[in-house]
C-alpha cells in the first residue's frame, strides 16, 4: 500500500471516521455465532458497542480483554486467555474474532502467538480469528476489510469439513465480499444470487444479525450470519467477486483466495446507478455463466424512467459527498449519472484510493470544474471549503449535521453512522431498485427545499 | 434455548437476590475480561465530568477513536459557548507512536487555542499516551505559559483503573482551576451545585429552585460550565453534590483546602428533590431563616401541581415490573423511590460503579426477590428480564436494544437523554416516559410476551 495521506497540521477536528477496531467488530458480527473480542482496554469495546447500537438499534455484544496497569507492563496474554475462555463459557460461540487495539499493538503483544498457545492449552475452543487492527492506522473501513480477509485466511481450507457440510449445488458456487453496506442491501444481493440460481457465500452477512426480528426466546448471539462451514469451504468456490473500491491487495479476501487456492477473482464497485449495476450483473453472469433474470430488466427500465422524471430537479445541483471510500465512489458515479455536480468528495480514510479512483473517471456532465477530492479529511477541514462552494445538498453520514445546520444546507443521510434518523439498516442504495430509492430521497430533499424556501408555498412542485 | 445462563464464576458475588442467602456483595472490582461489561474506561469517566465545561477546549491526545466515540455524545446543554460539542484529537498515527506525540500535542494546542479562543484547555491522555511515555504535564506547562490560558492535563489513560477512577482524575484537573479567582464577590447564602451536568437543561431547573429560595449558585460543576465560574467556586458557603460521587472527590478536596462543607443530594423524584431543597435550606437556617420558608412554599406549590397527573399515571402503571441498570447507584435509590410512587415494582437493580455502602442500602430498600447486580453484562441482564418477567427497563443506550428484542419497554436515564428528568417537572416527564414505554401497544406483537406476535 502507498504511504497514507497526511494532514497539513497536527490536530483533527470533527472526524469523518472511526477506528479500525470498530470495523473489525462490525465484520465479525456478520459471521454466524461469532463473538468479537477487542484486545485492549474495556472502553474500546464499550464505546464501539454504543456507537454501533445508536446506528443499528440492535443488541451488539463485544467482549474486551479489559487491560489494566499490570497488563500493560506484563503483556496481555493472560487477559486474552481469560477473555476467550469467559466468552466461550458464557456465549458458546462457534467462532471468536479477536481484534487488536492501539494499546495492545503498542505494547507489542503478539496475538498470533498467544492464540497458538491458547489453542494448545484448550483444544475445546472454537476457531479463533486474530486480526491486527491498531487504531493508529487506517480507519473503520480498513479494519472491516482486514477482518474479512483475516477471517478467510484463518478459516478457508484450514479446517476439515464433514461430508454433509461440503457445499452441494447444481448451480455455481460464488464467494461474494462486500464493504460496509446496509443490511437491506445485503438482502438484495442475496435475492439476486437466488434469482440467478447461484449458490453464494456472502461475507460478512450481517443482514439478520444487525437487522433481525424481535426474539421469542433469548439468544446470546443474534441469529443469522455467514456459517463457519461456508467460510471454510470458500476455497472450493468457482469464483469470488469483491464489491467496493479498488482496495490494496492486503485488505482483499478475494485476492488472497485467488493467490492461495487459485479461486478466480473479480472486483467491481458497489452497484449503484445504471452503469454500475449493469456492470455488476454482467460480471456476475460472466463468472457464473448464469443469465441475468428478466425482473432486473423491468427494474432497470423503471429506474431509467425515474431518471427522466427527475432530471430537471437535479441537473447542475451542487452536492458534497462524504463517507467511506466505496460509498463515496458509488455516490459519485450515481451523481454523475443523474446530472448532479459533485463539487467536493471526501473521506476520512487516508488510503489514497478515492483520489486515484475518481481521477480516472470522466468529468460529470453537469460539472464546470473537476471535483475536489480529499482524503484523511474531516468535517473540521471541510467546513471552510463547503462555505466557499455553497453546495445545494450534502450526502453522507449523520456527522455532517453540524455543517448542515450551521450553513443551512440539507443533509441526506447515507452510509455510517446515522445517529439522528430512523431506519438506517433498511436504507437501500444497491441495484436498480436501491438506486431508485436513493434517487427518490435525493429528489425529495431538493423538492422539499424548494417548497419550504418558496414564499409562495407551492402545492405542486 | 434455555434462559438459565450461568454466571461467570468471577462474578458470582457481584449478583445477589434479596432473601436468598447471606448478603456478601462484592463491588468496585475491575471488570472481568470477556464478560462484556457495560462500563467504559478511565477516559470515559473523565469525559463525563469535564465534558459540559462549554468554554474549554477538550483535546483527546491519542488515536482518533477515543475522540470520535465521545463527540457530542452527551445531552449537556450550554446557555452560551458550545466548544464542548466539537471534537478534537491529536490523531496519533503509527509514526507518532514510534517517535512520541509530545511535539504533535504542542503543535495541536498552538493550532487550536488561537483558533477557538477557549478559556482553558483540557488535554486527555488516552491509552497509548500512557505507554509511549509522552510527558503530557510538561507540554501542558509549556503551553500554559506560551498560550496564556490554563492548559490542564487529565491523566485518563483508559487502562489505568475503572470509569470511577476517571472521575477522580477529572476532579484533580478541576482543582487546578478552583480557587484562582479570589476577587469576585459571592453571597453568604451561596452554593456550588456539583455532579449536575445540565442534561436537557436540568441544571437550569434546579438553579431556578435555588433562586426562588434566595440561594446564590456560584458555580455548577460542570453543567453549563464556565471556566470563570469554576475559578471562583471556592468562595461558596456549601457544596451540594449530586450523582453517585462523580464530583465527591472535588467536594472532599474543597472541604480540606477551603473548609467548604458538602452534602449529598439527588434531584430525581418528588421525595428526593424536596429533601435536597430542605437540606440546603436547613444549612442556611441560622444565616437566614427565610430560606426555609421559601423552600417549603416552593415544594408545596410544585408538589400540588404534580398530584393529579401522578395519580393518573399510578392507576395505569400499578403492578408493572421494572429493572434498573444505571451508571451510579445513587441514581438507583431515587429511581426506586419514584417507581414506588408510580406503583411500579422494582425486580432488578444494578449499577456500574456502586460501592459497598451503596449496595447495602439498595439491599435494604428493595423488596425480597429483587436481584441486585454490580458491573453487570447483557447476558445476565437478559436472564433477569426473562426470569423476573420485566415490563420496563431503565438504563442507557447499550441496554436499550436488549430490552426491545425481548419485548420490554425502555426508558433512557443516562447522560444522553434529551428530556429533563430532574426536579419536580422532570419527575412528571419521567412518569410520562415510563407510561409511554410500558403501556405502548407495540409490545402486544412481541413474540416472547404475547400470542399475537407468534403468528407470522
Amino acid at each position: 500500500m502507498d504511504k497514507p495521506i497526511e494532514k497539513p497540521y497536527a490536530h483533527a477536528s470533527n472526524p469523518c471516521r472511526q477506528c479500525m477496531p470498530l470495523g473489525a467488530s462490525w465484520a465479525f458480527k456478520g459471521i454466524e455465532s461469532c463473538m468479537p473480542v477487542l484486545h485492549g482496554s474495556q472502553g474500546c469495546a464499550t464505546y464501539i458497542r454504543r456507537y454501533m447500537i445508536s446506528h443499528f438499534r440492535e443488541p451488539i455484544d463485544i467482549a474486551s480483554s479489559s487491560f489494566d496497569e499490570t497488563t500493560v507492563i506484563f503483556g496481555g496474554e493472560a487477559n486474552l486467555e481469560k477473555a476467550v475462555l469467559n466468552v466461550h463459557r458464557q456465549y458458546h460461540p462457534r467462532v471468536i474474532g479477536i481484534g487488536t487495539t492501539c494499546l495492545s499493538e503498542t505494547i507489542g503483544d503478539d496475538v498470533d502467538r498467544f492464540i497458538i498457545r491458547i489453542r494448545d492449552k484448550y483444544p475445546e475452543l472454537p476457531p479463533l480469528i486474530p486480526v491486527s487492527t491498531p487504531s493508529y492506522q487506517g480507519t473503520q473501513e480498513e479494519g472491516f476489510l482486514r477482518t474479512v480477509q483475516g477471517t478467510v485466511k484463518t478459516l478457508a481450507g484450514q479446517y476439515q469439513l464433514t461430508e454433509e457440510a461440503i457445499p452441494q449445488s447444481d448451480g455455481p458456487l460464488l464467494n461474494l465480499f462486500m464493504p460496509m453496506i446496509t443490511p437491506a442491501d445485503i438482502r438484495w444481493l442475496k435475492e439476486v444470487l437466488s434469482r440467478m440460481k447461484i449458490k453464494g457465500t456472502l461475507l460478512p452477512d450481517y443482514s439478520d444479525t444487525l437487522d433481525g426480528g424481535m426474539w421469542s426466546e433469548f439468544h446470546p448471539m443474534p441469529p443469522g450470519g455467514t456459517a463457519l462451514e461456508q467460510i471454510i469451504a470458500m476455497d472450493r468456490a468457482d469464483g469470488s467477486l469483491e464489491l467496493g473500491s479498488d482496495y490494496p491487495a492486503e485488505w482483499r479476501p478475494g485476492y488472497y483466495l485467488q493467490k492461495r487456492f487459485g479461486v478466480p477473482n473479480a472486483r467491481c464497485g458497489l452497484p449503484v446507478g445504471i452503469d454500475s449495476t449493469d456492470h455488476f450483473l454482467s460480471i456476475l453472469s460472466e463468472i457464473t455463466g448464469q443469465e441475468i433474470p428478466g425482473a432486473c430488466e423491468q427494474a432497470r427500465s423503471r429506474l431509467i424512467d425515474a431518471y427522466g422524471d427527475a432530471h430537471k430537479y437535479l441537473f447542475g445541483k451542487k452536492v458534497v459527498l462524504f463517507g467511506d471510500t466505496s460509498t463515496v465512489e458509488a455516490l459519485y458515479r450515481f451523481a454523475s449519472e443523474v446530472g448532479l455536480d459533485p463539487v467536493l468528495c471526501f473521506t476520512g480514510s487516508p488510503s489514497g484510493i478515492l483520489e486515484k479512483t475518481l481521477e480516472k473517471l470522466p468529468l460529470p456532465e453537469a460539472s464546470a470544474n473537476p471535483p475536489l477530492i480529499k482524503e484523511n479529511f474531516d468535517f473540521g477541514d471541510a467546513e471552510a471549503l463547503i462555505e466557499e462552494l455553497q453546495p445545494d445538498l450534502l450526502i453522507g453520514n449523520s456527522k455532517g449535521y453540524k455543517i448542515s445546520r450551521k450553513m443551512d444546507i440539507p443533509l441526506l443521510r447515507v452510509g455510517f453512522p446515522i445517529h439522528d434518523r430512523f431506519g438506517a439498516s433498511r436504507q437501500r442504495m444497491l441495484g436498480y431498485e436501491g438506486t431508485a430509492s436513493l434517487l427518490d430521497r435525493v429528489v425529495n430533499e431538493v423538492m422539499e427545499r424548494k417548497q419550504s424556501k418558496s414564499t409562495v408555498g407551492y402545492t405542486y412542485i | 434455548m434455555t434462559t438459565a445462563v450461568p454466571l461467570l464464576k468471577e462474578r458470582e458475588k457481584q449478583v445477589y437476590e434479596k432473601g436468598k442467602g447471606q448478603f456478601e456483595f462484592q463491588c468496585e472490582r475491575k471488570s472481568v475480561a470477556g464478560s462484556v461489561s457495560q462500563r467504559a474506561c478511565v477516559f470515559c469517566g473523565s469525559r463525563v465530568v469535564l465534558y459540559p465545561v462549554a468554554d474549554a477546549l477538550h483535546l483527546a491526545h491519542g488515536s482518533i477513536g477515543c475522540a470520535s466515540y465521545t463527540w457530542d455524545i452527551r445531552g449537556s446543554v450550554s446557555s452560551g459557548p458550545e466548544l464542548h460539542r466539537l471534537c478534537f484529537s491529536t490523531d496519533l498515527r503509527e509514526k507518532d507512536v514510534i517517535h512520541g506525540g509530545e511535539k504533535k500535542l504542542m503543535q495541536a494546542l498552538r493550532e487550536l487555542i488561537p483558533l477557538h479562543k477557549p478559556r482553558a484547555a483540557f488535554v486527555y491522555s488516552t491509552c497509548i499516551v500512557g505507554v509511549i511515555g509522552d510527558d503530557v504535564q510538561a507540554v501542558c506547562r509549556k503551553a500554559t505559559e506560551e498560550l496564556g490560558i490554563p492548559v490542564i492535563p487529565v491523566q485518563s489513560e483508559g487502562f489505568n483503573g475503572t470509569k470511577k477512577d476517571g472521575y477522580r482524575v477529572a476532579c484533580k484537573a478541576l482543582t487546578t482551576l478552583v480557587g484562582t479567582d479570589d476577587t469576585t464577590p459571592v453571597s453568604k447564602i451561596s452554593i456550588n451545585i456539583l455532579g449536575e451536568f445540565n442534561l436537557a437543561g436540568e441544571a437550569w431547573i434546579i438553579k431556578e429552585y435555588y433562586r426562588r429560595m434566595g440561594v446564590e449558585v456560584v458555580s455548577i460543576l460542570t453543567g453549563d460550565g464556565r471556566v470563570d465560574h469554576i475559578r471562583k467556586s471556592h468562595r461558596a458557603a456549601l457544596n451540594v453534590v449530586q450523582c453517585s460521587g462523580s464530583l465527591t472527590y472535588l467536594a472532599e478536596e474543597m472541604k480540606e483546602k477551603y473548609g467548604i462543607p458538602f452534602m449529598r443530594v439527588s434531584y430525581f423524584g418528588i421525595e428526593d428533590v424536596s429533601k435536597a431543597l430542605y437540606d440546603v435550606a436547613g444549612f442556611f437556617e441560622e444565616e437566614d431563616p427565610a430560606v426555609m420558608g421559601k423552600a417549603a412554599a416552593l415544594v408545596r406549590e410544585e408538589v400540588a401541581k404534580l398530584q393529579a397527573p401522578m395519580k393518573t399515571y399510578r392507576s395505569k402503571l400499578a403492578g408493572k415490573k421494572a429493572a434498573i441498570y444505571v451508571g451510579g447507584a445513587f441514581k438507583a435509590f431515587s429511581l426506586i423511590k419514584i417507581l414506588r410512587t408510580l406503583s411500579v415494582d422494582v425486580v432488578m437493580v444494578g449499577s456500574q460503579t456502586g460501592n459497598k455502602q451503596d449496595y447495602a442500602q439498595l439491599a435494604d430498600m428493595c423488596d425480597p426477590g429483587t436481584v441486585i447486580v454490580d458491573d453487570s453484562n447483557p447476558m445476565e441482564m437478559s436472564r433477569f428480564i426473562i426470569e423476573k418477567d420485566v415490563d420496563l427497563f431503565i438504563g442507557g443506550v447499550k441496554e436499550r436494544p436488549m430490552a426491545f428484542k425481548l419485548g420490554v419497554g425502555f426508558c433512557d436515564h443516562n447522560h444522553e437523554r434529551k428530556t429533563a428528568l430532574a426536579g419536580f417537572e422532570g419527575t412528571l416527564n419521567f412518569a410520562e416516559e415510563v407510561a409511554s414505554s410500558a403501556l405502548s401497544p407495540v409490545w402486544r406483537f412481541s413474540p416472547r410476551r404475547s400470542d399475537s406476535g407468534k403468528r407470522s
